[in-house]
């Protein structure tokens, strides 16, 4: 493929991601800049596989792991110290705190503080705020960057993974891996760009999850997490069927795409072409 | 590829988006000798480049400037006809960055001096502030005079020709009668057409053997599921509540409903009244009332915790977003929380518009109430059942001396009446799921060690008396467990679904449950019903003592062994931690504590001397000894089980929910959607206020009023709208391009004439759906070939100018209905409850409150087409969810067509598929002929409606032989091959021929081809 027919890829995806992203024209026709389109980019680093492209900075990061660990103990048990909490520890939330706040099941009840169960300790050059129960953690703790900055309007289980995942509580939205695979792309041509692990909890899970945190919403279904299961086959129906071996597979699989009509894109992960977009909008 | 974008054409570009082709961006120039088209060239540019901050939204306005308001602009920065003299260009056009507009803060590109070139032009031609094209109600257009009259069959072709003509492209050639009588079975039914049909219309010479065809394909059941298919997406039908616990809910008469009017061609004005307002309709019918479940397809939840006026903000907001979206083409939500930026909705309009539902009758949080349908025949036997039992109850009303003298001896002994209870010691107790029952010395039973989520307790008693009447169980609290118990669930609680008695392995039946306290939606009732769904639990009493009675049916007999067994089956250890049995042999009546007493009028009454009671108080202790009376048992049992009947009728018959009008709850507006803000004005229900005012003179706005005015003329939305969706399900691509989005956000028609003389005709045909759909498919431009010429995709890669057919992969749901119907698999039944093809184990592992397991259907429900699927919208069915079927959340007009490598997964490995191609090898071994070329032929027209070509029968004649040589000599493996799915192997097949025609089988249904309509 040469990099006509490749600039012709990229475009076709990006108009067409573009409609179903509901950017508006503007954004649009920034994004279809035919200058932006022609000329080389600037610096070689800015070259992306995604949307945004160039990028608007050179990337640092590889891969992003964002542990989402619904029922994990509270920030206020692990990175994110409040003297003040532990000070009035027992004591009757003040009522500047509660007023107007939607406090669910506990409205009408007598809201008490309380304080960390464990205490914490500045660790670092940068004297970062950690929860002594994680001396590893506090051992990198000039290393990573902790948000204490976030803030929520949801305060159920449904709508708040909604919104952790999807930044709304409204459903039907991308997830963030959905928006970062679509906005940055990934170097995989063949594997998942944006995989999905679920763990089940010691105690057993105790809140149902849905798949809208890893759908890719009104984006296309490409961009939706892949969820690699504990169980059984680790993607939906990745495993041959019962009876049929490997090779038998790979003669169907070569006995469709030599019937000359294109078998349908990308048969098999893992398998070396990079036509895998040819298809896109051709269908 | 599609060529470079020429810059130069971008300010008058009309964007052109196709979710079907390699193309683009196909620019419609507006010829300079024309006047400049505000709705068409400036309004878009002003919308994307100005509003945001000289817009509608007053909350974000910036100098006190409007560039939507005529009035506003021309008073400041515009002056008509002088584009030199105006500010507005001096602005834009500043060659300073810091002077120009839009600034650079807002990220929003400069006007290009074409698109400068373009306003200065326009003001100079003296300003016209024309409305949005979409929102001016349509008028029927005058058809275009075309130069090659021999081309168009219809209206719509002019309109194409005349388009066609202006870019100097001519229409592609008819395409031949295999790939359109495939194209048209796809089309209109979703169902590839049979060979034998195929090759009765390649040879049918008759002039109107097309037309014939469409006939007969729009007159077939399966138009309506089609149909349904996109409009289930529209108005998000599933099967669940979507929120948290996403819980079933009866919903699939309104599918059936759907399927039902697009097969009788309801009309469409019709159609949306009886969704918005059935149960307004005078006489509202079955089927109405069914239609109105539209009203009720939102998510809602049944989360412990969740706040009601949260939730009633969410539905009313996903009604306002659904409604305006599925109906109008217009991105309401925006106006939750503000003006909207681009259109002019208002949040008053926004919240105006949701006041029109606040009549609904729903649960904010909770399980929502199902409203029972009986079919015709079901209200048939109810009401013989109804008459017979008002003559049965004659009898029991019927005074004698006998009974009153019997009732003076009952009250009597009610005076000294005191249930006496032995505590029943356990000989044993087990538990299924590995706890440990531990019986303490004064008969209670202890549970401990493992906590499995479900369990069955078998409690074993020896020697137990004669006469017992009633058990009692009693919950007990206790201090180790979670909230003192008497569950072992986190919470403290348990659910009892079911207790079953037996004594000496004979099964007796235990009724009248009764306890000292039941948790809503947990009566004790429950836990003798036979239903392992319903149960007796006890929130919020956690940690206080509850008991429960439940009488045997007949006095007991001395038994050597008596078994209870208890069974747990909610989950998450919702299982008893303690409890005690007793048996009582006083005369039944016997209830719980509290339960027993008789209700308080009849205490009252009893209490008084029998000559001293007033006529109620008599009635009433009659009518109760009626009921207990052993002089009446015959007469009670004989009403009792023609209730019985009457009730095994009722619980045949089919739920949903429906719309159900009671006094409308307060609707303010929510300052930036808060719902927790009560400042904002009360609104009553009213349409969008640019649209127009409805007139019911004092009477509050119904519903019905905004679907009449929906269906009304004034309406500019609604016609065009459905048209446009109805163009995309022919043409893979709408005349506007943004089917959700017919505001100045959206693109422009690409043939706004022909939208409008759509839409008016459709309107003046009585909104007849199958006249639209005709009009469409028997169409020139329809029947065109959907090949593109070289040079046709480099003119047109996107295909706007219709000189071609487009060629796109099928819906989710139709991809299974095809490999179903080539394998014979397909079941042709219509419409009933959804269900459930093979799924991967497992896959609904997060699914919670309760946890649930996949049970696949089995029979001919294993093979029901896609649409019946059942749809968990937080878990859709993954081999729907890889094809872009959309979860059903929200309104999808417009499914994303995106292709990836779990498609091509589900194609080859997903049980459906592979049994769907064994069976498929059957039948090419008993319908073809007996010799391999033919066979393989054979398939080829089965699948594809075409003559494989010679290389094609090569390569498969060579995998064939292949798989055939290792089959046969690898038993094992085609054993398990011809295991795939539950579909019988056919007596006398041999079974590695099969195996191999398989893998033949499975190639075809891989095919490109095979899934693609062209």
């Amino acid at each position: 493929m040469n990099l006509d027919q490749l600039i012709g890829i990229r475009h076709t995806r990006r108009a067409f991601l573009g409609h179903a992203a509901g950017i508006g024209t503007a954004a649009l026709a920034a994004l279809l800049d035919p200058a932006l389109l022609r000329a080389a980019p600037v610096d070689p680093r800015l070259a992306s596989l995604g949307i945004v492209n160039p990028l608007h900075f050179a990337p640092k990061a590889k891969r992003i792991i964002h542990l989402y660990q619904a029922g994990g103990p509270s920030h206020l048990e692990t990175f994110d110290h409040k003297p003040r909490l532990a000070a009035l520890d027992g004591q009757p939330m003040p009522e500047s705190y509660t007023k107007g706040q939607p406090i669910a099941q506990l409205q009408g009840q007598q809201l008490k503080c309380f304080a960390p169960q464990f205490p914490f300790q500045k660790s670092g050059a940068s004297g970062q705020e950690i929860c002594t129960l994680f001396p590893h953690i506090a051992s990198i703790a000039d290393e990573i960057c902790i948000a204490r900055s976030m803030v929520t309007e949801a305060i159920n289980h449904d709508p708040a993974h909604t919104y952790m995942n999807t930044g709304t509580t409204i459903s039907g939205r991308p997830s963030m891996g959905s928006w970062l695979l679509y906005g940055l792309g990934s170097e995989c041509e063949d594997l998942p760009g944006f995989v999905v692990l679920s763990s089940l909890g010691k105690g057993g899970q105790g809140q149902p999850i849905a798949s809208r945190q890893w759908h890719s919403g009104f984006l296309p279904s490409k961009y939706q997490g892949v969820e690699f299961r504990s169980t059984g086959d680790p993607v939906h129906y990745v495993g041959n069927p019962k009876g049929v071996n490997r090779p038998q597979q790979r003669d169907i699989v070569d006995a469709a795409a030599a019937i000359s009509v294109k078998v349908h894109d990308h048969l098999v992960i893992g398998r070396e072409r990079v036509d895998s977009f040819r298809s896109l909008g051709l269908l | 590829m599609p060529p470079a974008i020429d810059h130069r054409l971008l300010p008058a570009v009309v964007f052109v988006f196709l979710a079907t082709t390699a193309s683009v961006v196909v620019p419609a120039t507006y010829a300079a000798d024309r006047p400049v088209d505000y709705a068409r060239q400036i309004k878009p540019l002003l919308s994307d480049r100005c509003y945001a901050c000289h817009g509608p939204d007053s909350g974000k306005r910036q100098a006190d400037l409007r560039l939507d308001v005529r009035k506003i602009a021309v008073e400041s920065v515009i002056k008509p006809g002088d584009a030199d003299g105006s500010y507005l260009v001096e602005r834009i056009a500043a060659e300073d960055p810091a002077d120009r507009m839009p600034p650079a803060q807002s990220n929003k590109p400069p006007l290009t001096k074409e698109e400068i070139e373009l306003v200065r032009r326009w003001i100079n031609e003296g300003a016209k502030f024309d409305e949005h094209w979409a929102y001016v109600p349509p008028k029927r257009p005058p058809v275009p005079e075309v130069k090659d009259t021999a081309w168009p069959k219809n209206g719509i072709d002019r309109f194409v020709a005349a388009g066609q003509q202006a870019q100097g492209l001519s229409p592609s050639p008819e395409a031949d009668r295999r790939t359109l009588i495939r194209r048209l079975s796809l089309d209109l039914l979703g169902l590839p057409p049979a060979p034998e049909e195929a090759d009765a219309f390649a040879a049918d010479s008759a002039a109107d053997a097309y037309d014939k065809l469409v006939e007969r394909l729009l007159a077939s059941p399966h138009f309506g599921e089609r149909m349904a298919v996109y409009w289930l997406d529209v108005a998000r039908y599933a099967d669940t509540g979507g929120y948290h616990s996403d819980n079933h809910r009866d919903v699939w008469l309104y599918r059936d409903f759907v399927i039902r009017a697009f097969n009788e061609n309801e009309p469409f004005d019709q159609f949306i009244t009886e969704q918005l307002a059935g149960d307004l309709l005078p006489g509202a019918t079955r089927w109405q009332r069914i239609a109105s479940g539209y009203n009720r397809l939102l998510q809602t939840t049944e989360e412990g915790g969740a706040q009601p006026k949260e939730y009633q903000a969410k539905y009313d907001a996903d009604r306002v977003r659904n409604t305006s979206a599925a109906f109008l083409g217009a991105t309401m939500a925006c106006a939750e929380c503000h003006n909207h930026k681009f259109d002019p909705y208002t949040m008053r309009d926004f919240y105006s518009f949701a006041a029109f539902f606040a009549d609904i009758q729903e649960k904010s949080v909770g399980r929502q109430d199902q409203t029972r349908l009986p079919t015709p025949e079901q209200e048939a036997q109810l009401a013989k059942l109804d008459s017979e039992i008002a003559a049965v109850r004659k009898g029991l009303d019927a005074q004698t001396p006998e009974l009153d003298a019997a009732q003076a001896r009952w009250e009597q002994s009610l005076q000294q009446r005191r249930i006496e209870w032995a505590v029943l010691k356990p000989a044993d107790a087990k538990s299924s799921g590995g706890a440990v029952l531990e019986v303490l010395e004064d008969g209670t039973i202890a549970v401990k060690g493992p906590t499995p989520e479900k369990d069955v307790y078998t409690v074993t008693f020896v020697d137990t008396t004669a006469g017992v009447t009633g058990l009692r169980l009693e919950a007990i609290p206790e201090a180790s467990l979670a909230n003192q118990g008497p569950g072992r669930a986190a919470n403290g609680n348990f659910v009892l679904n079911e207790v079953e008695l037996s004594i000496d392995g004979k099964k007796v039946p235990l009724t009248n449950a009764t306890a000292t306290h039941s948790q809503e939606g947990y009566a004790v009732a429950g836990a003798i019903d036979g239903k392992p769904e319903t149960g007796w639990a006890i929130l919020p009493k956690t940690g206080n003592a509850s008991h429960a009675v439940f009488e045997t049916a007949s006095d007991l007999e001395a038994g050597r062994t008596l078994v209870l067994t208890l069974r747990h089956d909610y989950g998450s250890a919702h299982t008893l931690g303690r409890f005690r049995l007793s048996a009582t042999t006083a005369v039944r009546p016997v209830h719980a504590e509290g339960a027993d007493s008789l209700p308080q009028e009849l205490t009252a009454a009893l209490a008084i001397a029998p000559d001293q009671r007033n006529p109620q108080q008599k009635d009433a202790l009659a009518a109760y000894y009626r009921s207990i009376a052993p002089e009446l048992a015959g007469v009670r049992k004989q009403l009792a089980d023609l209730e019985a009947k009457k009730q095994a009728v009722l619980d045949g018959a089919p739920t949903s929910l429906v719309s159900i009008s009671t006094s409308p709850r307060t609707v303010r507006i929510l300052p930036r959607g808060n719902w927790l803000n009560d400042s904002g004005d009360v609104v009553a229900p009213a349409i969008p206020a640019f649209l127009g005012k409805l007139d019911t003179a004092d009477r509050r706005p119904t519903r019905l009023d905004l679907a009449r005015w929906m269906t009304g003329r004034e309406n500019p939305l609604l016609a065009r709208v459905f048209v446009n969706r109805l163009w995309k399900l022919f043409f893979g691509q709408g005349i506007v391009k943004t089917a959700d989005d017919f505001g100045t956000q959206g693109s422009l028609p690409s043939h706004p004439e022909l939208l409008d003389w759509l839409a008016v005709e459709w309107i003046e045909s009585g909104w007849d759906v199958k006249h639209m759909v005709r009009l469409m498919v028997t169409s020139a431009t329809y029947r065109q070939s959907s090949q593109p010429g070289k040079e046709l995709r480099q003119r047109d890669p996107g295909n706007v100018w219709l000189a071609r057919q487009g060629r796109f992969r099928l819906a989710a749901e139709f991809v299974r209905d095809n490999a179903l119907a080539i394998s014979g698999l397909l079941s042709p039944k219509i419409g009933g409850p959804s269900v459930k093809p093979y799924q991967p184990a497992g896959y609904w592992f997060h699914l919670n409150f309760p946890k649930r397991e996949y049970v696949h259907d089995h029979g001919e429900d294993q093979y029901r087409r896609g649409l019946y699927t059942y749809w968990q919208r937080t878990f859709l069915h993954p081999s729907l969810l890889a094809f872009d079927a959309s979860s059903r959340e929200e309104c999808t007009a417009e499914r994303a067509r995106s292709n990836t490598p779990l498609q091509s997964l589900v194609l080859l490995n997903d049980p459906t598929y592979v049994e769907a191609a064994r069976v498929f090898a059957a039948r090419i071994l008993r319908e073809s002929g007996p010799n391999e070329p033919e066979r393989i032929a054979y398939a080829f027209r089965r699948a594809l409606g075409r003559r494989p070509q010679p290389a094609e029968q090569e390569i498969l004649s060579r995998l064939y032989h292949k798989h055939y040589e290792q089959y046969a000599r690898d038993e094992a493996a085609v054993k398990e091959l011809l295991a795939v799915g539950e579909a019988a192997v056919p007596e006398g097949a041999r079974p590695a021929e099969l195996a191999a025609w398989t893998s033949v089988a499975r190639t075809i249904l891989n095919l490109h081809e095979t899934i693609t309509r062209y």
